[in-house]
C-alpha cells in the first residue's frame, strides 16, 4: 500500500505542477516558494514541494516520465481518475470523486445490431418483426482449404445424387418396368442431365430416335397412332369441359409444333412487285430486269450471259 | 331503400371517432347531437371538423350535414375510396388522432390508400407516430394486412408549432382473417425510440440511460434507439419524447410513451415512460389498453367464425365501443375470465362471431 501512496503523491505533484504551469513564470516561482507557508493543502503535498523545487527550479518541466520513469505503467490507471474529473480545483479534495460512464456492451456496434436497428426503424411494417437471423458475416476472405473442403463436399453430394435420384429415379417406382423400358428411361435422363434434351422430354427424344430407325411403314404407322391418340385426348378434354381454344398449346406434345410458322402471304400475286396500299411497289432490280438490263455489262457478262454453246449451234 | 330506418342516434361528443368509423363501415347513417351543448363554446371543435373533412376525402359519396350551431351532425356514409390524399391537421390535436380512424378504414378501401398528413406528430393526448408505426400497424398484421403497409415519418413536429409530416400507405384486403390470440406469453424484448427535436441531442441519450436504469434489471434484450432529426425535418417547436414497446414470445405488444413537459428533466420523462410500460405489462393480455378497440373491431369484421382474444379489463372507451358495435352490427361479445380457476387473474377472454365483412369496394385489377 505504501507504494500506492507513493504513486499517489507523485501523481498529486504532477497535477500541481501542471496547474501551476498556467501562472506567470515569475510569480509561479514565487508562489511555489511561498506555498509551503500559508497553504490549505493537505500535509502530503508540501512535503513534495520542496523536493520538486529543489530538483526542477531551473529546468523545464519535462513530464511525469522524468520524475517517475520506473513506474510509468502503473500510473496509467491513476491518470484515468484525474482525467475524468473535469472540475478545475486548486486543491485535490480528500475524497476522490470517480465518475464513470456505463461500459458499452462488447457486441454493440457489430453488423447484427445495426441490421436490427435498421429493421426496427424502417417505415415498412413488414420489416419490423423480421428477426435478424443467420447474419452473414464478412466472408470476403475464402481460404484455399475452405474451397477445397467445399469441392470435396460437392463431389460427395454429386455422387450421392447421381446414384439415388438423378439417374435412377424410375427405379424407385413399383411399376415393374421391363429392362427395355428401364434402358430407355436411363438414356432419356442422361440426355436431360447433359442438356441435350429439355427436362422431362429426354425419354421421348430417345424413343423418337429409335422410331426413325424403323422401316417406313412402321414409322408412319406409329405417327398415325400418335395423332389419333392425341385427337382422342383432346376430345376427352372437351367432353369433360377442360378444353378452351386459348390453352390449345397445352394439349399438344411439343414435337408437333415447330417455330411459329410465318403467316403466309395472302392475296393474288403479280409477276413483279408488291401491291399494297393501292400502289404497286417495284424494286430497282425489277425495273432494270424489265428494261432489258440497260446497264448490264457487255462482252463477257456474268450471270445471265448468252449461252456459249448449244447443241446445234455452229456454222450453218 | 329505407334510409332512415337504419339511422342510429347518439348524443355527446365522446367516442366521436369510433362512431363515425362504425357508421362508414356498416353503411348506416348516424346522427350525433347534443355535442357540447352546455359548454361555453358549444358545438364541434376544429379538430373534429377537420376529422369530418378528412373522412370526406377518404370516402366517396359521403354526405355530412352539420347544424347551424354545430351541436349536431348527420353522416350518410358513402364508400371508402382510398387513393392518394393529403390532409393538413389543425394544431390542436396530433396526427395520431386523425390517423387512428383512418387505420380502421383503410384496409377496406377501393384503392390502396396513400395519405399524407401534416401537423403535430407527438402529443401527450394521442398515440405518437412512433407507436403508430411500431405497435398499431403490426396489430393489423395479425389480421393478414401486411404487404405494403407503411408509415413513413418524413418530418417531426412537436406541439405547439407542429410542422411534422407523415405518410401512411395501406394495402387493400378482401376480408380480414379470424383472430385466435389467447396466449400472452412472456416478455422477451423491449424496444424503444427516443427522439429530440430542436433541443440538445443529449436529451435523447439521457432519456435512454435513465430508462435503461429501470428496465435493465428485468430483461437483457433492451435496445433503445435514438432518433434525432435535424434542420428542416425537425419541425417548428422544441420537444422530446420516449416511446417504449415490449414484445412477448407470442408477439403480443405493449407500449407506453412519455412526452416532454416544460420544466421536467428528461430523466424524469424516461422514468415516467418506463413505469408506464411496466404497469401496462402488469395489466397483461395479448393486446394493450390503447388498441383494444382496434382489435375488437377487426374481430367483428372477420370471417363468419369465432374469433378469440385475451385482453385485460376493458377501458371505459372500449365498453362504449362494444355497445356501439352492438347497435351498428348487432354483434355481441362473450367475455369470460381467462382463467376461471385462478381468482387473481384479471384477464378476460373476448370472443365473438364475425359478420363476414367483405370489402366490396375493392377494384379487381
Amino acid at each position: 500500500m505504501s507504494s500506492d501512496q507513493h504513486l499517489l503523491q507523485i501523481l498529486n505533484a504532477h497535477g500541481q505542477d501542471f496547474l501551476n504551469s498556467f501562472a506567470l513564470p515569475a510569480s509561479a516561482l514565487g508562489t511555489k516558494r511561498k506555498s509551503t507557508e500559508g497553504s490549505s493543502r493537505p500535509a502530503k503535498v508540501p512535503k513534495l514541494q520542496p523536493e520538486s523545487d529543489d530538483d526542477e527550479e531551473e529546468e523545464e518541466w519535462t513530464g511525469i516520465q522524468a520524475e517517475s520513469s520506473e513506474s510509468g505503467d502503473e500510473s496509467e490507471p491513476g491518470s484515468d481518475f484525474e482525467q475524468e474529473d473535469d472540475e478545475f480545483t486548486s486543491a485535490p479534495s480528500s475524497s476522490k470523486v470517480v465518475v464513470f460512464s456505463e461500459v458499452r456492451r462488447p457486441g454493440n456496434s457489430d453488423l447484427q445490431s445495426l441490421a436490427q436497428k435498421k429493421a426496427f426503424m424502417s417505415s415498412k411494417v413488414s420489416k419490423l418483426r423480421d428477426e435478424v437471423s443467420g447474419q452473414k458475416l464478412d466472408s470476403s476472405t475464402p481460404d484455399d482449404d475452405e474451397e477445397e473442403k467445399t469441392n470435396i463436399q460437392n463431389d460427395a453430394l454429386l455422387h450421392r445424387l447421381v446414384h439415388t435420384k438423378l439417374l435412377s429415379g424410375s427405379l424407385n417406382e413399383d411399376l415393374n418396368m421391363t429392362p427395355a423400358q428401364r434402358k430407355k428411361a436411363l438414356a432419356g435422363r442422361v440426355l436431360e442431365i447433359s442438356g441435350q434434351a429439355k427436362l422431362g422430354k429426354g425419354e421421348k427424344s430417345v424413343r423418337e430416335q429409335e422410331r426413325n430407325k424403323a422401316g417406313k411403314r412402321v414409322r408412319e404407322g406409329m405417327v398415325d397412332k400418335q395423332k389419333e391418340r392425341h385427337k382422342q385426348h383432346v376430345e376427352e378434354a372437351k367432353n369433360l369441359g377442360n378444353y378452351h381454344p386459348t390453352i390449345k398449346k397445352l394439349f399438344e406434345s411439343t414435337g408437333t409444333s415447330n417455330a411459329p410458322r410465318r403467316n403466309r402471304e395472302r392475296g393474288l400475286k403479280m409477276g413483279v412487285g408488291k401491291f399494297s396500299g393501292g400502289m404497286l411497289k417495284l424494286s430497282n432490280e425489277e425495273i432494270t430486269r424489265a428494261q432489258g438490263g440497260a446497264t448490264s455489262t457487255r462482252g463477257r457478262g456474268r450471270g445471265r450471259g448468252r449461252g456459249h454453246g448449244g447443241n446445234s449451234r455452229g456454222r450453218h | 331503400m329505407a334510409q332512415t330506418a337504419g339511422l342510429i342516434q347518439f348524443s355527446g361528443h365522446q367516442h366521436f371517432r369510433h362512431r363515425l368509423v362504425l357508421s362508414i363501415l356498416s353503411g348506416k347513417p348516424v346522427r350525433i347531437d347534443k355535442i357540447r351543448s352546455d359548454d361555453k363554446n358549444p358545438g364541434l371543435r376544429d379538430f373534429e371538423i377537420s376529422l369530418l373533412r378528412l373522412l370526406e376525402k377518404v370516402t366517396n359519396g359521403t354526405v355530412i350535414e352539420i347544424s347551424v350551431t354545430g351541436t349536431a351532425i348527420l353522416l350518410k356514409p358513402g364508400i371508402i375510396a382510398g387513393g392518394a390524399l393529403t390532409h393538413d391537421c389543425p394544431l390542436s390535436r396530433s396526427v395520431g388522432y386523425f390517423l387512428e380512424p383512418v387505420v380502421m378504414l383503410a384496409p377496406f378501401a377501393k384503392k390502396p390508400l396513400q395519405l399524407t398528413v401534416r401537423g403535430i406528430t407527438t402529443d401527450e393526448h394521442d398515440l405518437s407516430v412512433d407507436l403508430l408505426r411500431t405497435v398499431t400497424l403490426p396489430h393489423l398484421q395479425l389480421f393478414g394486412i401486411s404487404d405494403g403497409l407503411e408509415l413513413r415519418i418524413k418530418r417531426r413536429g412537436a406541439s405547439p408549432g407542429g410542422g411534422g409530416e407523415v405518410q401512411f400507405l395501406c394495402p387493400v384486403v378482401k376480408q380480414v382473417k379470424t383472430l385466435n390470440f389467447v396466449e400472452p406469453g412472456k416478455i422477451k424484448r423491449i424496444r424503444g425510440i427516443s427522439h429530440a427535436v430542436r433541443v440538445n441531442p443529449q436529451f435523447s441519450n439521457r432519456m435512454i440511460e435513465a430508462a435503461r436504469s429501470v428496465l435493465n434489471r428485468y430483461i437483457p434484450d433492451i435496445y433503445l434507439y435514438s432518433d434525432v432529426y435535424k434542420g428542416e425535418e425537425s419541425g417548428k417547436s422544441p420537444g422530446y419524447a420516449l416511446s417504449l414497446l415490449a414484445e412477448s414470445t407470442t408477439s403480443a405488444l405493449h407500449c407506453s410513451e412519455a412526452v416532454s413537459q416544460p420544466g421536467v428533466a428528461p430523466e424524469d420523462i424516461a422514468l415516467q415512460a418506463s413505469r408506464a410500460l411496466l404497469s401496462e405489462i402488469k395489466a397483461g393480455g395479448c393486446v394493450d389498453r390503447q388498441h383494444q378497440s382496434l382489435i375488437l373491431l377487426m374481430m367483428v369484421l372477420g370471417s363468419e367464425d369465432v374469433g378469440r382474444c385475451r385482453m385485460g379489463e376493458p377501458t371505459a372507451r372500449t365498453i362504449q365501443f362494444l355497445r356501439d358495435v352492438h347497435s351498428f352490427f348487432g354483434t355481441s361479445f362473450k367475455i369470460v375470465s381467462a382463467e376461471p380457476l385462478d381468482k387473481e387473474c384479471v384477464q378476460l377472454l373476448y370472443s365473438c362471431y364475425g359478420i363476414g365483412y367483405i370489402n366490396a369496394n375493392r377494384t379487381l385489377a
